[in-house]
């Protein structure tokens, strides 16, 4: 079923109150997002795909068209869509565990009733899924740039998020790091059957896990391309067929727009 | 040749400081070095102080430009009656003006801390007030401490609350800008993720918000209390308040009295620097450590 809607979304960012200076930042966007899908939003700085998760998310509403969840326009944020954010948010004074249980509790109902036991299990189960069991008491001022990546996720399996959002979420660490992280990523996407939104603009991380390529041009950004991908494909970066696909996304992939070097 | 006698140099300087225990270099030792440093450095900075104030007081009487400037010895022997011989000073004895000096210190403050962590918090956290909010506050802001004395008194006669008035107008707005500059300052990643969790508004404000804003907020009462403590000295000399440091400084003046001026500016200083380098310097480290703002 269709999770994540864009109908026709368009989005301008007003320089005055008169809404006379405009930057489009988004025109006639149209995606459907299924459920189980790993779409990554590919494109040149400045394309929109940042401002098209911060809808998803919530943070922001669109200027023309709608952004639905399960049918339902998107108000505000929720745990139901979780987000893993480019800059490091951890809270500074909790421990990783703390950090962790803080967002379960504050992602619970009203009127759900988990005893102490079931939210720390889940708490347990979700830094074991994400390899941290062992950093459980330690401070995020003590982790690495990839551990603290690392607890957000652990946080958004903590809440049993359905979707994830994620905001160029492993850009800041190193390649080795990075393809660690991407490994992880996918498997616990094919454990847990989550539907990931990752946004990118590293053409070798989106074809190594997303099930979905979108490409965006840049001001005002649209879908250039879109690349469908088998889940249990090979992903061995090396094979003639990813080589091929490399290639043919860096011939479509466009320039940041002239305005960057302005 | 040159560069390794340098590295020899730099070696044999760290072996011989107090970092190392039996020849490992310790946390701990380091720590002791550091405080052993910082001691040193105060001495040091104590002393030119007190030299240049000697060579000043010298002077002037040397030139007759002044005559009986108080010498340091004269004005720490004065301050050693006052303290240990319950050497009257003015009718009370030094205690009961430090103690009256105190209290009042601290009832302003404390109106305006509470004053200035609700204010500052709400035009923080709401950007749309935050404009129009700002707006008395840094007017206010602009009034030097003094000149309110005429509202003082209009308002509250002469004698204490127009004292604690005067301390509150000028303490508070340091504190409410403070605050409010500390809660805009803190990541907006931060209430995002908040608000991605589910959590609530008073959740986001006391949970997220105050913690990560915290340091500015210790930052802005530091900032405070010692705006406090020098406006309390001259709202007391200027309202006329009977008893207190601020009092005994203006009694001086009228009777002449040098040596028991400068007792009096070394108490001043000496409450001044405990309140900042002692009481709050440890609350903001204790909060430092316990935040985890520090590596």
């Amino acid at each position: 079923m269709v999770l994540l809607e864009f109908n026709k979304v368009s989005k301008a960012f007003f320089a005055d109150r008169k809404k006379k200076d405009a930057f489009l930042a988004l025109d006639a966007l149209d995606i459907q997002i299924h459920e189980g899908e790993f779409v990554c939003l590919l494109g040149p700085s400045g394309s929109g795909k940042t401002v098209t998760l911060s809808m998803a998310a919530g943070f922001l509403s669109p200027t023309l068209g709608t952004v639905k969840y399960r049918g339902e326009t998107i108000e505000g944020p929720g745990p139901e869509r979780g987000v893993v954010f480019q800059e490091y948010s951890l809270m500074p004074w909790m421990s990783v565990k703390d950090n962790v249980h803080f967002a379960l509790k504050e992602s619970l109902p009203k009127n759900a009733n988990l005893t102490k036991e079931e939210m720390k299990s889940r708490v347990e189960a979700a830094l074991a899924a994400v390899g941290l069991s062992h950093a459980a008491d330690k401070r995020p001022n003590t982790l690495s740039g990839g551990m603290k990546q690392r607890v957000a996720i652990a946080r958004l399996l903590a809440m049993n998020s359905e979707v994830f959002l994620m905001d160029e979420p492993f850009s800041a660490l190193d390649q080795k790091n990075r393809e660690q992280l991407n490994e992880t990523l996918v498997k616990l996407w094919k454990a847990e059957n989550k539907t990931i939104l990752f946004v990118t603009h590293n053409i070798f991380e989106a074809v190594s896990i997303a099930t979905r390529i979108i490409l965006f041009s840049s001001s005002p950004g649209r879908i250039i391309k879109e690349w469908n991908l088998e889940g249990n494909r090979n992903r061995d970066m090396s094979s003639a067929e990813n080589q091929r696909l490399i290639a043919e996304i860096n011939e479509a992939m466009p320039l940041s727009s002239a305005q960057d070097f302005a | 040749m040159h560069l390794w006698t340098d590295g020899e140099d730099l070696l044999a300087k760290k072996l011989q400081s107090g970092a190392f225990e039996d020849g490992v270099f310790t946390v701990a030792g380091m720590q002791r070095q550091k405080r052993l440093e910082l001691f040193a450095k105060t001495f040091i900075g104590l002393l030119i102080t007190f030299l240049l104030w000697q060579f000043t007081a010298l002077a002037l009487n040397a030139s007759g430009a002044a005559l009986g400037f108080p010498l340091p010895v004269e004005a720490l022997q004065r301050l050693v009656e006052y303290l240990f011989t319950n050497k009257s000073l003015y009718g009370h004895s030094i205690y009961e003006h430090i103690l009256a000096s105190i209290k009042r210190l601290l009832c302003a403050f404390g109106l305006a801390s509470v004053f200035g962590i609700l204010v500052g918090s709400v035009l923080g956290y709401f950007s749309r007030i935050y404009h129009i909010g700002m707006v008395p506050v840094a007017i206010f802001q602009m009034v030097p401490g003094l000149a309110w004395l005429p509202v003082a008194i209009l308002i509250f006669g002469l004698g204490d609350a127009a004292s604690v008035f005067i301390i509150f107008m000028v303490t508070a707005m340091v504190i409410t800008i403070g605050v409010s500059s500390g809660i805009k300052m803190v990541p907006p990643v931060y209430v995002n993720a908040g608000k991605m969790m589910g959590a609530g508004p008073f959740t986001i404000f006391f949970k997220i918000l105050i913690p990560h804003a915290a340091m500015s907020i210790v930052n802005a009462l530091r900032l405070g209390m010692s705006s406090a403590w020098r406006v309390l000295i001259s709202a007391e000399m200027v309202v006329g308040t009977g008893v207190g440091i601020g009092y005994s400084i203006e009694l001086t003046r009228d009777l002449l009295d040098y040596v028991g001026a400068f007792a009096c500016i070394l108490v001043i200083c000496l409450i001044g620097l405990f309140f900042d380098r002692v009481v709050l310097a440890g609350i903001e480290r204790y909060m430092r450590g316990r935040l985890g703002f520090d590596e």
